[in-house]
């Protein structure tokens, strides 16, 4: 019987690679009976779903992000020697 | 403006700065959730971009050619800060397993209970901010390890490969970066 550490190592490996048989079978009867464990997972699932949105929609979700002017006119100044010279 | 396609591929590179600045911006920002490193990033971006410019062939756009630079950029500074990084200084600190549970294996600080809606939570600026407090206050290694799997695309092999661990390794080192994430996303956002 797997212990709630070891099930939250378990949890944090299923999001690298495929769990065996034998640990999902472990994990899912100690989740069963561990509502500590069960909500841990929830919100390891939840802060997954954020980052993936991040890594998917950064235009969308940082939208009101904006390079500054100070950098912009920085950038320009740099393409406008390099293509001068 | 509203995704600009291949209509803008003849745009001289000048322009490229008020075509794609803040797009490009946007998508180093949550590559690494700092505001300074990705507008560096987005600068040598469009200088890389200049000097390749021959190499742009007009097949995608110049969007996407733009970001596809951008993004061997980030894992190029992300490989440098590794290289840099002693591989000594190995969690031992630190470490959230310890704090969280007993001998046993049983949770000592228990996880609270969340309430948040993820759509909501998501375009909050000030939660990404918080996230990248976050990374900033854990030990370097896990917070290195936390960037290239959570915030960039890589897998666990591509990340074993550059930090040069073992597979085991990489799973150890990821299973405590996301628990002190946890930790302190729980205590500087969720339950504050």
């Amino acid at each position: 019987m797997y212990t709630c550490k070891q099930v939250t190592g378990l949890i944090s490996q299923s999001l690298d690679h495929k769990l065996s048989f034998r640990q999902k079978i472990g994990m899912y009867l100690h989740l069963s009976m561990c509502k500590l464990c069960s909500r841990h997972k929830k919100q390891m699932a939840f802060l997954k779903q954020l980052l993936d949105l991040n890594k998917k929609q950064p235009d969308t979700i940082h939208h009101s992000m904006n390079l500054s002017e100070t950098k912009k006119e920085e950038i320009k100044r740099c393409i406008r020697e390099h293509t001068h010279s | 403006m509203k995704e600009p396609g291949k209509k803008n591929n003849s745009a001289r590179p000048e322009e490229w700065v008020d075509l794609y600045g803040d797009i490009l911006f946007r998508f180093a920002y949550g590559r690494t959730l700092n505001p300074e490193l990705a507008e560096d990033l987005v600068q040598e971006t469009f200088l890389s971009a200049l000097r390749s410019k021959s190499s742009f062939k007009g097949s995608s756009s110049l969007k996407t050619w733009l970001i596809a630079i951008l993004k061997n950029k980030t894992i190029d500074h992300f490989r440098r800060v590794a290289f840099e990084q002693p591989a000594a200084g190995f969690p031992g600190d630190g470490d959230p397993i310890i704090d969280l549970f007993d001998k046993q294996g049983k949770w000592i600080t228990e996880p609270t209970r969340w309430e948040d809606d993820p759509q909501k939570l998501v375009e909050n600026d000030q939660f990404w901010h918080t996230v990248q407090n976050c990374i900033a206050g854990i030990p370097d290694r896990l917070a290195h390890i936390f960037t290239l799997r959570e915030l960039n695309e890589m897998t666990t092999p591509e990340i074993t490969e550059l930090m040069d661990i073992t597979q085991q390794n990489c799973w150890t080192l990821l299973h405590r970066a996301r628990l002190s994430m946890k930790q302190c996303l729980n205590v500087k956002w969720f339950t504050k």
